[in-house]
């Protein structure tokens, strides 16, 4: 009885502070659907009129702010996860496989880029991107996350690469298939776990991002959602409302993705960082 | 040239130690048996490194390597993209930044903002975690929500707070129904950067969660069983059991936890832009707005090469003084 009890008591103070924890986002998703005066008048309360309106303006901003920048996210996203996981699964692949001493020395050097924050390198890279004509421009935005994740991708795929067995390759090799042959079709269909825990946090990183995006592509040639909210979010300063509908409409993705593969975001993260 | 130089070195190696040197050999990408043929293992040798880590390695030297190599030569000249032509002035930049007060307040609240972001957010972490460490919907709901603001985006959990914590905001108005009056938590010089440290907890708590959730789950059951018939009570099973084979969590925390707070950027602009006045400057503030705001970018290189060399000096000593603490079962 007592035990029953104290049981009860717990899931009741959990739920308590999950409440507490909860508060900020509530007042996101109540606040899309009040107009402004009961959102400055009574924050908290739910809405007394439920409107669509601060939605549908910011939807149907003049300058297709949403549509652009979401489309850019998306781009810039999918296709930094692409050429991180190519690249830096083959690299990871080659070096495990390669054990030697250099290979170990060309693996520690790699993984020293994890250490580093894009603060300190983001004033050269300027400078890189400029000599290249990339500034300014997607492909530039790209090319540099690629450079930069590709240590991350290298850290996750290495430690994964060494539980598939050697004979596998050997198997193939014997069979005359030639090592790029073997990786493809063979090794990297083995890596799934690993790719989808690399897609996640990367995907998050980049989608999430705001300085380098902010920098690198500047404002003339639209924006990706991060940096794009913080540019126009002044003017929402007095209008409450439709800035959370635009915050709210910006992590949507993110948050039905997560909510629709929660376990392996978990995983993921908890298999990529328990592992270092 | 040493290129050509290896294969020969390879094979001798393997002949002098036999079997055993193989898997610790250059070129297992290829079988055993066409290991001798020299000549096509040097062409397969070059042709895989070329396929399969160029690439990588190209695109890493550009945007990693060289802007660090180039960060460091900057911080040695008076560099400012306005005026054509720089020179090198060697460690000027370097006095004035031991001159520089405003910079020596943005270390001092980038370590304040660290060090309470990391204790706090472990420590709720571990609470929160040991809450949820049960099987029923409550705590799966629970454990979903804890981690939510982790897959958010810095600028739209600054912005959520900053109308929590305006003067007329949500916080003050709760405070002010339980009959408490708030302060403004994003102008008071004094408070703004425990405000700011405290929407960075909120925001990773559920990152520790999450790892001490696994960490635990690792724990195995016989242990407790063993306590048990020792005649152990709840607080000694935690203190004796839990809490040291919670070590490596711990480390992953810290470091991960370190790591990010000490180039926090985004948290920083969104709230407060570093305001009111200065007071809550952090280093990569400072460095972005004297580099892309102020155009002295030699002044701001030789800031980032002080939070790179702090960063490196910090994640050693707590790597291997967290690892000392992990036992081994």
């Amino acid at each position: 009885m007592l035990l029953k009890w104290s049981s009860k008591a717990h899931a009741l103070f959990t739920v308590c502070v999950t409440v507490v924890f909860f508060l900020p986002l509530y007042l996101v998703l109540i606040n899309i659907f009040k107009d402004s005066k009961q959102v400055m008048g009574d924050p908290l309360g739910f809405p007394t009129s439920f409107t669509l309106a601060n939605i549908r303006s910011v939807l149907t901003r003049p300058d297709h702010l949403i549509y652009t920048s979401m489309w850019n996210s998306t781009l810039i996203t999918a296709l930094s996860v692409c050429v991180v996981i190519v690249s830096s699964s083959m690299v990871a692949y080659y070096l495990v496989r390669n054990d030697s001493k250099k290979s170990r020395l060309l693996l520690v050097f790699f993984l020293f880029g994890l250490m580093v924050p894009t603060t300190i390198i983001l004033i050269p890279v300027v400078k890189v991107l400029i000599a290249v004509h990339l500034m300014s421009t997607k492909t530039g935005l790209i090319a540099f996350y690629m450079g930069y994740y590709v240590p991350f991708g290298i850290f996750m795929y290495s430690g994964f690469i060494r539980t598939i067995p050697r004979e596998l390759d050997e198997a193939a090799a014997i069979d005359g298939s030639s090592p790029l042959r073997t990786f493809w079709r063979i090794i990297f269909p083995l890596l799934g776990p690993c790719t989808s825990s690399v897609i996640i946090f990367i995907g998050l990183w980049v989608w999430n991002d705001f300085l380098n995006p902010l920098i690198i592509i500047g404002p003339i040639k639209g924006t990706t959602i991060t940096a794009g909210i913080y540019r126009v979010i002044g003017q929402y300063s007095v209008n409450w409302g439709e800035m959370f509908a635009m915050m709210f409409l910006a992590s949507l993705p993110i948050i039905f993705l997560y909510l629709a593969l929660q376990r392996k975001f978990v995983e993921g993260i908890t298999s990529g960082s328990l592992k270092g | 040239m040493p290129n050509g130089n290896k294969p020969a070195l390879a094979v001798n190696k393997s002949l002098i130690k036999g079997k055993h040197e193989e898997k610790g050999s250059d070129s297992l990408l290829l079988p055993s048996s066409l290991k001798s043929r020299g000549v096509k293992k040097l062409n397969n040798k070059t042709t895989n490194f070329f396929l399969f880590v160029s690439h990588g390695l190209f695109i890493y030297l550009t945007f990693v390597i060289m802007p660090i190599v180039l960060c460091i030569y900057y911080s040695f000249t008076n560099f400012n993209p306005l005026f054509k032509g720089f020179k090198v002035i060697g460690f000027q930049n370097y006095a004035d930044l031991l001159k520089d007060s405003a910079f020596g307040h943005a270390i001092v609240v980038t370590c304040i903002i660290a060090l309470i972001v990391t204790i706090a957010a472990n420590a709720m972490g571990l609470l929160s975690a040991l809450l949820v460490n049960y099987k029923s919907w409550v705590y799966n709901a629970s454990r979903t929500i804890f981690f939510t603001p982790q897959v958010l985006s810095p600028v739209v959990v600054g912005f959520i707070w900053s109308i929590m914590l305006t003067d007329d905001g949500v916080l003050n108005k709760l405070l002010g129904y339980i009959g408490l009056s708030g302060t403004s938590w994003l102008a008071n010089p004094s408070i703004v950067v425990y405000s700011i440290a405290a929407v960075i907890v909120w925001q990773s708590m559920g990152f520790c969660t999450v790892v001490f959730l696994a960490t635990l789950q690792s724990i195995p059951s016989d242990l407790y069983e063993a306590a048990k018939i020792d005649g152990c009570n709840r607080r000694q099973k935690f203190r004796h059991i839990t809490y040291p084979l919670l070590a490596p969590g711990i480390t992953i925390n810290t470091v991960m936890l370190l790591i990010s707070t000490f180039k926090v950027f985004d948290h920083v602009v969104v709230l407060t832009n570093g305001g009111p006045g200065t007071t809550s400057e952090t280093i990569s503030l400072k460095i972005i707005n004297t580099a892309f705001n102020e155009n002295q970018m030699g002044y701001a290189s030789s800031m980032a090469v002080v939070l790179f060399a702090l960063i490196g000096v910090i994640s050693i000593v707590v790597v291997t003084g967290l690892k000392r603490r992990e036992v081994e079962y």
